[in-house]
């Protein structure tokens, strides 16, 4: 993954979102990563104040989204992401604790890219993670149109 | 709902009917003997006049016998006297007849006036045969004037016209009062019709008012039940709406729970790098022992968080199966708890224990639940065998009238008495705790069992073993058929 993608990671609980960069990290991914802990700074943070998302024409960015988020679900930051017309080529890979399994097709309808169940197990999760890390440093991301 | 009405209560309605049933029973009763009290008239009115000719005969007699006599006393030819005396026996005969009639007519009353009559016919009639002797003795003209004075005809006919007249009063008289009594009677069966025409009306009141009240009634079961129905439709969606929020919320809460645990198990393992890197460095020393401490509360905490995940995942599991749709198709018991028990078939062969499933009833239900209910039971049954004994276990079926049993018999180590009733309670388990196992299994066989519309239940006996009975109606209950999301 080329050093100019932004990793935008959207995880309310923050021992999460610690372990998760951790990881990331040990599998040498060295790309900016910009943590959200709402859904609601989310959505300014990717849509701008327009609510458009023109603010990041021209960047590469990859979506590391959680579901359960306490203001909304991650479900309505995934549609709105789809639907817009900078941001619908970014990938997005849904981070979760659910596994269930409705709630994963209702993401890959969505279109997301991919969908990781948050194991339990602290090295599992920490394997998981590494992999995800090596996999982004591997897959090519496209700019925003 | 319903007036009250003590005065005209249906109770009444029998009192009524028995006392119109009366009173037409005396009218009735009347009839019959009105009938009969004209018959007695006619038959009394015709003895009368059966007496009255047999005195008009009695007194034609008497003086067919004197105008013989008389033609005795004149002509002297003797066949006169065989005639008079062949009329002399013909009023004894006539006298005789009339006794019996009068009799019939008023018993014994007109005696005296017949008895008076019977002396002056007899007086007659010996006068006459007097005056017949003297005739033969001193010539037929001595005897005519005496004969004309003591002549007893003018009393006699006297007499046989004042019995006609006393017979005839005598009738007039009991006609009468026949008659008299006849009017009353008549007078009284018709208070009885004007009565059972009042009864009759009293009773069409009554019985409009209670069919009056029938109807109100009837009305006011029709609107309680369907309130009821209403009252059930509402309570079983309230049920239902509170059964999701309790699965929503198992799922929640489980779902939740994870969430922390891994940051607790992350951390751990992040202290556990650091601490290495730290001891390395430090290397052997004093820390040894703190080194070993370490060690122990860490792997208590990882421990712990396992067996929490482990406990969260089944909560998980639970709710997702009572979400899950049921699907029902006809299923070959025999052939479904024999294949579970083919799969066992190592792990019996492990436990030396031997699985036994005899020819079991078929059953309409969903596949997956029976096999997760028989696969637990089966499990349960292998897992709890005692170490000392082969294990035998053994699945039987039979129908009862209100549906299908089915058994899980084995020869383990049994359920203690005071914990039948929590084996199937979640995270419980009986006796001691030296198997794995997070006490979900008959939770879920519970769940499972009571979705299905069935019942499960446990015998056992300390050291000898269990019998897990599962019955499951005939055609589960179409609440079944009716999934919860």
């Amino acid at each position: 993954m080329t050093e100019h993608v932004t990793i935008i990671m959207i995880e309310d609980d923050e021992g999460h979102a610690r372990l998760i960069e951790k990881n990331i990290r040990r599998a040498g991914v060295r790309n900016e990563i910009v943590s959200l802990s709402d859904g609601t700074s989310a959505i300014r943070h990717l849509f701008g104040e327009d609510g458009s998302g023109s603010e990041h024409r021209g960047h590469a960015l990859l979506i590391l989204l959680d579901l359960n988020l306490p203001d909304m679900s991650g479900i309505d930051i995934l549609k709105r992401l789809k639907a817009n017309e900078y941001l619908k080529r970014s990938p997005v890979v849904v981070l979760t604790t659910t596994d269930d399994q409705h709630e994963i097709q209702r993401c890959y309808d969505l279109g997301c890219n991919v969908y990781i169940t948050k194991p339990v197990d602290y090295e599992s999760f920490a394997n998981s993670i590494r992999q995800l890390g090596l996999f982004f440093s591997v897959i090519q991301i496209p700019e925003t149109s | 709902m319903t007036a009250r009405a003590p005065a005209l209560s249906p109770t009444l309605q029998p009192v009524l009917l028995a006392l119109g049933f009366a009173l037409l029973l005396l009218i009735g009763g009347t009839s019959v003997w009105l009938v009969a009290q004209t018959d007695a008239d006619s038959a009394r009115a015709l003895q009368t006049l059966e007496v009255k000719e047999k005195l008009a005969r009695l007194q034609g007699l008497v003086w067919r016998a004197e105008s013989n006599q008389r033609s005795y006393l004149l002509a002297g030819d003797p066949r006169y006297r065989e005639d008079v005396q062949a009329d002399a026996e013909a009023i004894d005969a006539a006298l005789a007849q009339l006794d019996d009639a009068l009799k019939q007519t008023n018993g014994t009353t007109q005696s005296v006036l017949f008895a008076e009559l019977r002396a002056a016919i007899a007086d007659e009639l010996s006068m006459l045969e007097q005056a017949a002797g003297r005739r033969e003795q001193e010539g037929p003209l001595a005897v005519i004037p005496e004969l004309l004075e003591r002549s007893k005809a003018e009393e006699i006919r006297s007499m046989v016209g004042q019995l006609v007249q006393q017979e005839q009063r005598l009738l007039a008289g009991e006609l009468a009062a026949s008659s008299r009594r006849a009017r009353q009677f008549l007078a009284a069966s018709l208070c009885g019709i004007l009565l059972i025409f009042l009864l009759a009306a009293a009773s069409i009141i009554i019985v409009r008012h209670s069919i009056r009240r029938m109807m109100a009634a009837q009305k006011a079961l029709k609107e309680a039940n369907e309130s009821l129905e209403e009252t059930v439709a509402r309570r079983t969606a309230e049920l239902r709406q509170a059964n999701e929020e309790i699965q929503n919320f198992a799922y929640v809460v489980s779902h939740d729970l994870r969430a922390p645990l891994v940051n607790i198990m992350g951390f751990t393992s992040e202290l556990e790098v650091m601490r290495k890197d730290l001891f390395n460095r430090r290397g052997a020393g004093p820390e040894a022992a703190l080194r070993g401490d370490f060690d122990e509360a860490l792997s208590f905490i990882k421990s712990s968080i396992a067996r929490m995940d482990r406990l969260i995942k089944a909560i998980l599991k639970l709710t997702r199966e009572g979400r899950r749709e049921f699907r029902l198709e006809p299923i070959d018991m025999t052939e479904l708890v024999g294949s579970i028990a083919d799969g066992l078939g190592y792990q019996a062969q492990v436990n030396r224990a031997s699985i036994t499933v005899e020819p079991l009833p078929p059953f309409h239900g969903d596949r997956l639940a029976l096999e997760q209910i028989f696969g637990n039971l089966l499990e349960n049954a292998l897992k709890y065998l005692r170490d000392d004994t082969p294990g035998q276990i053994r699945v039987t079926g039979h129908v009862v009238p209100t549906g299908n049993v089915y058994e899980v018999q084995d020869n383990g180590r049994g359920i203690e008495a005071k914990d039948m009733g929590r084996v199937f309670d979640i995270f419980r388990r009986s006796g001691p705790q030296d198997r794995p196992g997070e006490g979900i299994g008959l939770t879920h066989v519970r769940t499972l069992v009571r979705r299905l519309g069935g019942a499960i239940d446990v015998r056992s006996e300390p050291g000898r073993g269990s019998t897990f009975t599962v019955t499951f109606p005939t055609r589960p209950p179409a609440t079944m058929l009716e999934t919860t999301q």
